[in-house]
């Protein structure tokens, strides 16, 4: 494996990880308004 | 601590490029280092900006009556200085050390997503332009305080939604960062640079960034649900449709609390790699430094209630709150203790970083102690809403985070500059903002412990003394500040060329590239042992 296709490849994981913060980050921002609106 | 072995190679492909020219290599870059040092020189604009209202702040309070500012203006100074030191100067100080340093520090060729790295960048003087745009609007920028409590903060003019909005930016820009953070340190590590042999400031980073994208979506949705209870007929916040006002509050200080820790352990970081380097020793208990980092992210997330003593919580809740505060003064000690016992024995010397890192060990530690002072819960209610709480989150994020960014400038200058600063005036620079932080902030004890509220532009007179001399202090930190700026741009400019070493013998990858660091570098992975 060259220098080149593994960062490619460590970048390539970076990015599924990356939109997996994201998507968590995004849940908590949407659950936590619904949570306490659903609640009242 | 690991050892490395690296020599540094210039890039052997053919598709290497220095900066583009012009304004479109800071417009487009997605170079760590570019981008970096726009975080960093964006601070230093927003440490004059924010800078600014503190004297306009402290000249109001230079004496009793209003002299300079009416009272309006004067929340709205205070509201302001507030976000722009937080949001604009003191986090993105630490995500440009980040940028600049952690590639450096694993031995990876940038950060793991370079684009997303600009974008997050970009936001940020956008998000500040709107907020200070807020003081040129109807009804003049936010006044209820960085906190935002409702129903006062809803009584803002014109200035609210932008308010919000902006928040929401910084916040994005925060998320987007850490991220990205996080993924640089989880993949891009060179070979053998296990978890547990990433230096210090890596690991301190690490934490902040989950800590941010836990804490900052909550401050997200909390100041969206004062949006829809303004202007969509929502009632979150509103008794008369049985909201509840103290609900912002929980909200609130659930971001806030993990917030004051995500402005100091990056300056955590930067002390523990500066006090070895200087004692010519290796850090003592580097486990436990992890350890303790990593206790004192978990401890800011069950802590929050103690900034709301006062409302009326029971006391089942005040005793947990009051016990969980004191416990994060266990993981802090080991801390403290560790820097110390690093320095047992050491060849010390006291160049400028050093005498920065020595001064935050101190003055930290008194923003601490007067931290646990605020914990006990019956004492709280005499200090509560008093200049005694301005004392003590000053100590700690004056000489703690910012003393921290400073030391951590110094440190790192001569390896983005490829020049050495001028000593002399490093140490002149120490000493005037040694001192005049704590002729600034020391007296605020006394005042908030004789009575003084927070958030007033008059006092009465027997407040008189202490405010003065508060004000002087803070007259001498503006210089400090100014110093500090001429300093760092005369050494951009020039000066002695530094070593790739730079200081006596450091440990760490990033002393093994030259200096100033090549626009890129571990183009091939280096070997870490």
């Amino acid at each position: 494996v060259t220098e080149a296709a593994q960062i490619e490849e460590q970048r390539r994981r970076a990015r599924r990880v990356a939109l997996l913060l994201g998507a968590v980050a995004l849940c908590t921002y949407l659950g936590f308004i619904l949570a306490i609106g659903l609640r009242r | 601590m690991s050892t490395q072995t690296h020599d540094h190679v210039e890039p052997a492909h053919d598709d290497q490029h220095g900066p583009a020219k012009g304004l479109t290599r800071w417009l487009f870059t997605t170079n760590h280092k570019d981008i970096g040092t726009l975080y960093l020189l964006f601070a230093l604009v927003m440490l004059f900006v924010g800078g600014a209202m503190a004297m306009v702040i402290r000249l109001e309070l230079f004496q009793p009556g209003l002299q300079f500012v009416n009272p309006d203006f004067y929340n709205q100074m205070v509201t302001m200085h507030a976000l722009i030191m937080i949001f604009g100067m003191i986090m993105p100080a630490f995500v440009g050390f980040a940028n600049w340093m952690i590639p450096l520090m694993i031995g990876a060729p940038d950060m793991a997503l370079p684009r997303l790295n600009n974008w997050s960048f970009w936001i940020l003087p956008f998000a500040s332009g709107i907020l200070l745009s807020t003081l040129f609007m109807e009804g003049g920028g936010p006044a209820g305080g960085w906190t935002l409590y409702p129903p006062l903060s809803l009584q803002a003019g014109n200035s609210f939604p932008f308010t919000i909005f902006a928040i929401h930016l910084l916040g994005m820009s925060s998320i987007l960062g850490s991220i990205n953070i996080i993924v640089t340190i989880m993949n891009m590590r060179a070979p053998g640079m296990s978890l547990l042999k990433m230096p210090l400031f890596v690991w301190t980073w690490l934490i902040t960034a989950y800590l941010l994208i836990a804490a900052m979506p909550v401050l997200a949705g909390g100041v969206t649900m004062l949006l829809t209870d303004q202007f969509f007929g929502t009632t979150f916040f509103n008794a008369a449709g049985g909201g509840d006002p103290v609900l912002f509050q929980h909200i609130f200080w659930f971001f806030g609390h993990p917030e004051v820790y995500i402005i100091i352990l990056p300056a955590f970081g930067i002390v523990s790699q500066i006090i070895p380097t200087f004692s010519r020793k290796p850090l003592f208990g580097y486990a436990a430094m992890v350890y303790a980092t990593a206790s004192i992210g978990f401890l800011s997330f069950i802590v929050w209630a103690h900034h709301m003593f006062t409302v009326g919580m029971p006391l089942a809740g005040q005793m947990f709150f009051m016990l969980s505060t004191m416990l994060i003064a266990i993981p802090t000690a080991v801390k403290i203790f560790n820097w110390t016992a690093t320095m047992w024995r050491g060849s010390l010397t006291f160049e400028t970083p050093m005498l920065f890192a020595l001064a935050f060990l101190f003055l930290f530690t008194i923003g601490g102690f007067s931290g646990l002072m605020l914990a006990i819960a019956p004492a709280d209610f005499q200090y509560h809403d008093t200049y005694f709480v301005v004392a003590h989150f000053h100590y700690v994020l004056v000489p703690g985070a910012l003393f921290g960014a400073i030391a951590g400038a110094y440190f790192w200058l001569p390896k983005w500059t490829g020049h050495m600063y001028d000593e002399t005036l490093g140490k002149i620079h120490f000493w005037l903002t040694a001192i005049s932080v704590n002729v600034t902030f020391f007296p605020q004890h006394f005042l908030g412990l004789a009575g003084m509220p927070r958030r007033i532009p008059d006092y009465a007179t027997q407040f008189a003394d202490w405010n003065m001399i508060s004000s002087i202090g803070s007259f001498g930190k503006l210089g400090g500040v100014v110093l500090f700026a001429y300093i760092v741009f005369k050494t951009i400019r020039g000066g002695a060329k530094a070593t790739a070493q730079v200081w006596d013998q450091p440990e760490g990858l990033e002393w093994t590239v030259p200096s100033p660091a090549p626009y890129h570098t571990f183009d091939e992975a280096p070997v870490v042992k």
